[in-house]
């Protein structure tokens, strides 16, 4: 795999990292001298409410949050932690009640719905648990599908790429088939394909093992890694699952709202003796991680 | 169950008042049909009943013969009968200020029971000084009550050098317009006593009947005796039975009316069912968890079929009665500007609603709601109880079938087939034997179009999704990626999309098939008239007169008037081979403009002939004998007035007739109103010839002409908009299954929004999808419509073995693609709202 297909990703903002980590280890491999990565896309501040009044759910309270570029970072939380609202205001999929969410040098709170769209389209790359890919279309063209909306013509270098990409995913045989002919770890498979076409910022993936039995799950999450350490892709994943969580470099923990730890070259481990001792602090004062 | 219905007849709201739309707009139609010729043989009646008055008996002579005076003062002499009214009416030409006007007078009315004519202004008539005009006439004239009018004999008392009698009489009062048996017909009014001594003059002196009131006390069967004993063989009824005799006869046709428009609407009531049957089935697609976990809870099959019928039912009551309330409000509207703008004619202050009125569209909108919604019942019964279980999973596309030989295909294609050569059949059938077996033809070739509408109605799924592929590939070539997605989006459900197309197709293509028959019908009627009516005005002095240099210049310079020819001669006996009649010859100075006002000789004097002459005087090209001349070689031309012979100057000299008579005839311009054209040469001649003197007479075929073009072009406005109705329940059917379509893609719309798709491109999506199903469904419409249509007029009109010109409508073919391109983003508007309002995160959903 060759490095030289990946553009440059863009770092312009300064990489003071705004972790709040209580295990804070030594750096992934593959990192900037500096030791810290730079990062791809910040949460600051970032609040989100839904509902008014009585009825009124913090869903996420004042999170601090960096994801490192070239990284793969698992968030990790029960569920109702508020783990999959910070990936959809991170993805610029729901906006913030307060805070900002800061892609690269673009501050996605100050966009309206087409520029976020278009952004989305351009630099974010999604993997979903299920409903990956759209129905009446090929794989090859559930693929291309972020061109296609862009009204872009697939030329030499792009072709190029998705031949690469096929081949890493074992795709070449399937690329006729439409979706309900692919088994459910070749549809994943077609999603990370669709999601590394346009070497976004970030792919955002979101249980992507959820629905897989744990074989075409090891594969899709080797696959998520490869893509980050051979082709230099930042990967954000939410998942329940410690087991996933340890193909990632970094697993950031969420509870109640907040980013509740940080943790560096898990192990699954050391990512389930972190989760135990969340829930631990949940049952000793129930009133401050209340179970949504 | 009816708990169960109703919630989910609630859930599904949006969706059902769209179906209810298709339902009401249907019966709607029905009942305003039904009002609508209530409301004429209503009006017919009343008309009739102001026309005899309110008397105890009508006197009617035997058919073909009248009563004479001298009946009438038997009548009047009988004991009992209190007051006779003579029925009939004398013409007289009315002048004043320079203007003529026939009128009709009838006999002021000894009572007032037996009145016929309503005075609006003055007073009845008293003696022969006196006379009551129309009121529309006597402000043409500009003349009011105390004016002096010059009322002129029908008839020339002497030679024609002789002045016609005239005589002075005021105007004694103004009539109102419209009432009385003429229906609409102006009645002036004039005494017993003047319309006697114009019966007199005319040598003619019968009534078509009289109407009578009793004294009071009298016996009513002694007074009938007396009147058949003094005048024999007379026919005696109630006032009220006369009136309905008559109202009968004037109505006869509104039954015949009423059977078609029915027809009409029962084309837009399948149309809905179309609709309908569309919309339940995907109702019961979407219910599918729901109906699955009853089924699991213990419902049984017949249960979930009864809910579903009880739901068409309830919105086939509902949308049927809203229907209903449409149609009398539309006929009440309506029938409240008609008796705002008509003062005369007697129409009833509110729509008459009788039984028919309201229970046939009730039923008929009831069962084609419940009947359309049987095979989405059945589909219904079919939901596994398992299905409750299964997760809810993204829709699995249908693939690519569609090409799938079923039975009902196969039915279809065989169907078509079978029609099409039906079709083919009567028309050779037809062009083999001219004349012959015309009805039988005929009746072949709309079985035929029948069958081939319903045969390409069920094979519609091999047709729709193929062509909405090939006009998607195009939209797709020329347009973004909207329109590429729009374009696969659009055949993901074939059946849906066939149904919905299907629709559209039997509106659009019969609206197309009466366009293109009338077309047809106004090109060919065009061409018969040019043939038989070829000069567009003529203006002929009466005999032995000559027109005035004032009056040709007059008349040259009418707005509208093109072209003149001033022709000059006299009347002579013509000899032919088919013997000798009186003739007009007219001396044509200048041969070679003659084409400019003869449409049928438009080379100008068209063939080696010294004359021509018309059918009555020759049957054919040959030669004629007229004066001193003999054996003038001469032409037939078609399209001139009757018993008509133009000759060259030449020929004319060798006739050694005398010119006394002078006529001019003219050309009209195409798009001149004809009639408002005749009427101001009318006024020139009335202006420019002294009042007395006899006057010019003004003919010819233009009036005539456009009074035939005017028949069929409002037949077919009338006929189009009605059939417009089964289309626009059918663009209803457009939107309906796009809202459907948004509400089952909610995931994959937000999993497109995730992935970049902007609210635009959605919005655009939807539309184009609208803009493919629209389309296609009007352009299959279209093509079968314009066979159709070809193939009717050649069997309607090429009867005599001529052959029919194919003519595209492109008018009304233009007006169907706009229809359907406009209305298929307007059917996009509402559902593309609810789609971009689906935040992407739903794509996320699990």
């Amino acid at each position: 795999m060759n490095d030289a297909h990946v553009p440059p990703r863009p770092g312009a903002l300064p990489t003071a990292t705004s972790q709040t980590g209580t295990a804070a280890t030594a750096p992934a491999a593959g990192v900037s001298p500096t030791g810290t990565p730079p990062a791809a896309v910040r949460a600051l501040d970032l609040s989100k409410v839904y509902g008014t009044g009585e009825a009124a759910v913090r869903a996420l309270d004042h999170a601090d949050v960096a994801f490192g570029s070239g990284e793969f970072t698992a968030i990790m939380g029960a569920s109702g932690s508020g783990k999959s609202t910070l990936l959809h205001l991170l993805a610029g999929l729901d906006s913030p009640t307060t805070g900002r969410v800061v892609l690269g040098d673009t501050d996605l709170t100050l966009l309206d719905d087409d520029a976020l769209t278009l952004l989305r389209r351009a630099r974010i790359g999604f993997v979903f648990q299920s409903f990956n890919l759209l129905p009446m279309f090929t794989a090859e063209q559930n693929i291309l599908l972020p061109l296609e909306l862009a009204g872009r013509r697939v030329d030499a270098a792009t072709r190029a790429w998705f031949d690469q990409l096929v081949g890493i995913l074992g795709l070449r045989d399937r690329l006729t088939h439409l979706p309900s002919e692919l088994s459910g770890g070749q549809q994943q498979r077609v999603a990370i394909a669709r999601a590394l076409l346009t070497r976004p910022d970030v792919v955002f993936a979101d249980e992507p093992t959820g629905n897989l039995d744990s074989r075409s799950g090891a594969e899709v999450l080797d696959l998520l890694r490869t893509s980050v350490r051979e082709l230099g892709q930042t990967v954000v994943m939410v998942t329940h699952d410690s087991a996933a969580a340890a193909y990632a470099d970094r697993v950031v923990l969420v509870a109640d709202g907040r980013i509740a730890g940080d943790l560096r070259r898990p192990t699954p481990e050391t990512v389930q003796a972190h989760l135990d001792a969340l829930r631990e602090a949940a049952l000793t004062s129930p009133t401050t991680a209340q179970v949504r | 169950m009816w708990r169960l219905t109703v919630a989910q007849m609630r859930r599904s709201i949006a969706r059902l008042v769209a179906v209810g739309i298709a339902i009401a707009l249907g019966t709607g139609f029905v009942t305003a049909t039904f009002v609508t010729t209530s409301t004429i043989e209503q009006t017919a009646l009343a008309a009739a009943r102001a026309g005899v008055g309110d008397p105890d008996l009508v006197v009617q002579p035997p058919t073909y013969e009248t009563l004479d005076d001298t009946q009438i003062a038997a009548i009047e002499g009988i004991d009992g009968v209190a007051a006779v009214q003579p029925v009939g009416s004398s013409w007289r030409d009315v002048t004043a200020g320079g203007l003529t006007s026939a009128v009709a007078f009838s006999p002021v009315s000894p009572d007032e029971r037996l009145g016929q004519v309503t005075l609006l202004e003055g007073a009845a008539p008293a003696g022969t000084g006196e006379i009551a005009l129309p009121a529309s006439v006597a402000s043409r004239f500009g003349v009011g009550v105390g004016d002096d009018v010059t009322i002129l004999a029908s008839t020339w008392t002497g030679d024609a050098d002789t002045v016609r009698p005239s005589q002075q009489l005021v105007v004694s009062g103004l009539t109102s317009d419209g009432s009385g048996l003429g229906f609409g017909m102006p009645l002036g009014l004039a005494s017993r006593d003047l319309l006697k001594a114009w019966q007199v003059e005319d040598d003619w002196s019968s009534w078509q009947g009289a109407t009578l009131v009793l004294a009071p006390g009298a016996d009513p069967a002694t007074v009938e005796a007396a009147i058949v004993a003094a005048v024999p063989d007379v026919t005696l009824m109630s006032g009220e039975d006369f009136a309905r005799n008559q109202a009968a006869q004037f109505t006869g046709g509104v039954s015949v009316f009423r059977g078609l428009i029915l027809a009409f609407a029962a084309v837009a009531l399948a149309v809905a069912g179309i609709v309908i049957a569309n919309t339940f089935t995907v109702l019961v697609a979407q219910r599918t968890r729901t109906l699955a976990l009853l089924r699991c809870v213990g419902a049984t099959p017949r249960q979930v079929r009864r809910s579903v019928r009880l739901e068409a039912l309830v919105l086939g009551i509902i949308a049927s009665i809203a229907g209903i309330l449409l149609g009398l409000g539309l006929g009440q509207a309506v029938l409240s500007i008609l008796r705002a703008v008509n003062d005369g004619v007697p129409l009833p202050a509110a729509v008459p609603v009788d039984g028919w009125t309201i229970l046939v569209p009730l039923v008929a909108g009831v069962l084609v709601t419940v009947i359309s919604a049987s095979g989405a019942a059945r589909l219904a019964t079919r939901v596994a109880p398992l299905a409750a279980l299964r997760p809810v999973d993204a829709p699995a596309a249908e693939g690519r079938t569609g090409r799938r030989a079923t039975p009902r295909v196969v039915t279809g294609w065989v169907l078509t087939i079978g029609g099409v050569a039906a079709m083919v059949g009567a028309m050779a059938w037809s062009r083999a034997n001219p004349g012959g077996a015309f009805e039988l033809a005929l009746l072949l070739g709309v079985l035929g179009g029948i069958v081939t509408l319903i045969g390409v109605v069920l094979a519609a799924i091999t047709i729709v999704p193929a062509a909405i592929r090939l006009l998607g590939r195009a939209a797709g070539a020329l347009g973004g990626p909207a329109q590429r997605l729009a374009a696969t989006n659009s055949v993901r459900n074939p059946g849906r999309t066939t149904s919905t197309a299907t629709a559209l197709i039997v509106g659009v293509s019969l609206v197309t098939m009466m366009a293109t028959g009338a077309t047809t019908a106004r090109v060919q009627l065009t061409q018969m008239l040019d043939e038989q009516l070829a000069v567009d005005v003529t203006v002929t002095a009466p005999t032995g007169t000559t027109l005035t240099a004032d009056t040709i210049a007059g008349i040259q310079g009418v707005d509208g008037v093109v072209d003149s020819l001033v022709l000059d001669g006299t009347n002579a006996e013509v000899t032919s081979d088919s013997g000798t009649i009186s003739a007009a010859v007219w001396r044509v100075a200048e041969p070679g403009s003659l084409g400019s006002v003869v449409r049928t000789a438009d080379d100008g004097w068209p063939r080696e002939y010294a004359a021509f002459a018309d059918g009555w005087v020759v049957p054919k090209d040959g030669s004629i004998t007229l004066g001193d001349a003999s054996e003038v070689p001469t032409g037939l031309l078609g399209g001139l007035p009757d018993f008509t012979v133009l000759l060259d100057s030449e020929a004319w000299g060798h006739t050694g007739l005398t010119a006394d008579t002078s006529a001019i005839w003219l050309a009209l311009a195409p798009d001149a109103n004809p009639v408002a054209v005749s009427q101001a040469i009318e006024d020139v001649v009335s202006r420019t010839v002294d009042a007395g003197a006899p006057a010019p007479i003004v003919a010819g075929g233009a009036v005539e002409r456009a009074g035939y073009t005017q028949i069929i072009d409002t037949l077919l406005i009338v006929v189009v908009g009605l059939l417009g109705v089964a289309v626009v329940i059918a663009l209803i059917g457009v939107a309906n299954t796009l809202a459907l379509s948004v509400v089952e893609r909610r995931r994959e719309n937000a999993l497109l929004r995730a992935l970049g798709l902007t609210r635009g491109q959605l919005r655009w999506a939807l539309a184009t999808e609208g803009v493919l199903l629209a389309l296609v469904g009007a352009l299959v419409g279209i093509v079968l419509g314009l066979a159709f249509g070809w193939i009717g007029s050649s069997l309607l009109l090429g009867v005599a073995g001529a052959s029919v010109p194919l003519v595209v409508p492109w008018s009304t073919i233009g007006a169907v693609v706009l229809v359907a391109l406009v209305s298929g983003v307007l059917a996009s508007v509402l559902p593309a709202r609810g789609a971009v309002r689906v935040p992407p995160v739903v794509a996320l959903a699990s």
